[in-house]
């Protein structure tokens, strides 16, 4: 797992003064998975971009679970990642890749931080034009190992 | 620190059967099959689940192993909403509820609640949902007991999610807090044996240690269960279950 700070000393420093704790029956204290997977969304294409291009290696499984901490004002507070099967020296360029991306995704604000735990999975097939695709990123379907059902 | 939990699916797009009129021939209708329940009435279920596991442990923690037990039958006995893939881990759930139920004692009961947080990150794992939680900075270290118990708690709560997400960033997070926290035994025990309570806490510090070295979720869940015990253990000395 890899891990770092994104924000400066001075966004930290001023969570005690400006941040409202989050009540646990306010819903709109922190994220929802649903306000996460919407907001994100618009970022998967450079993060499958990231993968596909430093993720290597023949224990690579193509799971990669991005560990947010999102700031109440919506910058990623903290960012890690675990990709199963990636090592180094390739671990390292995945984790400055997805570092650098990390610093401009924004999600809405919230009064409270939240943890996002987002899984991704990557599958390259040996279909003509077929791939690589995303899948798994709707929680409907298509589990690691499990391609996903044609409709 | 209160922690949510939601896991969302996008409801299928409902599907009209466009008939034309007259149909030349007509054919019967599909039989009815398992609607998938729509997104917002998942979401309050997995909230209510986070919520029902995370007192459950919680209450083993302080000491209340009947309200532990009465939020284990609560999950043993409701049915989830009907989701393809699901009833595996429905089932794994409800037996590891069950065993909870059935729990002789605390420290017993404390592993068994982290093998249920177990079924329900697995559950997430197969099904790739989207989790998140509340989360806050670790309250600073003081010799203050009631900051230093603080303390404890927010970093068992940062394992617990690591635990249920599963999350490595929280779980390393929650291991290295609880595993640097101080814990005045002088002050937590005035009128029990100091030097039980002192052994107790560290060896809570030494499993939070062997915790920052454990990446393997199922022996994440093995290791939380003896800290949730040794928690147990340490509150009943210092402050019995009222």
């Amino acid at each position: 797992m890899k891990r770092g700070l994104l924000t400066t000393a001075v966004i930290a420093a001023s969570v005690a003064t400006t941040v409202v704790q989050a009540r646990p029956d306010d819903p709109s204290a922190t994220l929802s998975a649903a306000d996460v997977q919407r907001s994100f969304a618009p970022y998967l294409p450079e993060v499958r971009g990231c993968f596909l291009a430093n993720a290597r290696g023949k224990d690579v499984t193509g799971a990669l679970r991005l560990e947010l901490i999102v700031h109440p004002n919506g910058s990623m507070y903290r960012f890690g990642f675990a990709a199963p099967g990636v090592r180094p020296p390739w671990l390292g360029k995945l984790d400055t890749c997805l570092r650098a991306l990390a610093t401009s995704w924004h999600l809405p604000e919230r009064k409270g931080f939240t943890t996002a735990v987002v899984p991704l999975f990557f599958q390259r097939t040996s279909a003509p034009g077929a791939g690589p695709i995303e899948s798994c990123w709707d929680p409907r379907g298509c589990p690691p190992g499990k391609p996903r059902s044609s409709k | 620190m209160k922690a949510r939990v939601a896991l969302v699916i996008v409801a299928l797009a409902g599907c009209s059967n466009h008939r034309e009129t007259p149909p030349p021939q007509p054919t019967p209708a599909p039989a009815p099959t398992a609607v998938p329940p729509d997104a917002s009435l998942l979401a309050v279920h997995m909230a209510d689940h986070f919520i029902v596991v995370a007192e459950l442990q919680r209450d083993i923690a302080v000491g209340r192993l009947g309200d532990a037990k009465q939020r284990a039958r609560w999950l043993m006995e409701h049915e989830p909403p009907a989701r393809e893939g699901w009833p595996m881990f429905v089932e794994d759930m409800q037996t590891a509820a069950k065993l909870v139920v059935d729990a002789p004692d605390l420290p017993t009961a404390g592993v068994l609640a982290a093998r249920l947080g177990r079924t329900c990150s697995r559950c997430h794992e197969r099904q790739a949902a989207v989790v998140t939680f509340a989360w806050e900075p670790a309250p600073p270290d003081s010799p203050d007991l009631e900051a230093q118990m603080r303390r404890h708690q927010w970093a068992a709560a940062r394992l617990w999610e690591g635990l249920v997400g599963p999350s490595t960033e929280m779980w390393d997070e929650g291991a290295s807090a609880l595993s640097t926290s101080q814990l005045d035994p002088m002050a937590a025990a005035k009128d029990v044996q100091r030097g039980d309570v002192a052994a107790l806490a560290g060896k809570v510090r030494e499993l939070a240690l062997r915790a920052t070295t454990t990446d393997d979720h199922d022996d994440r869940a093995t290791l939380y269960g003896e800290i949730l015990s040794t928690c147990a253990q340490c509150h009943q000395l210092v402050r019995p279950a009222r």
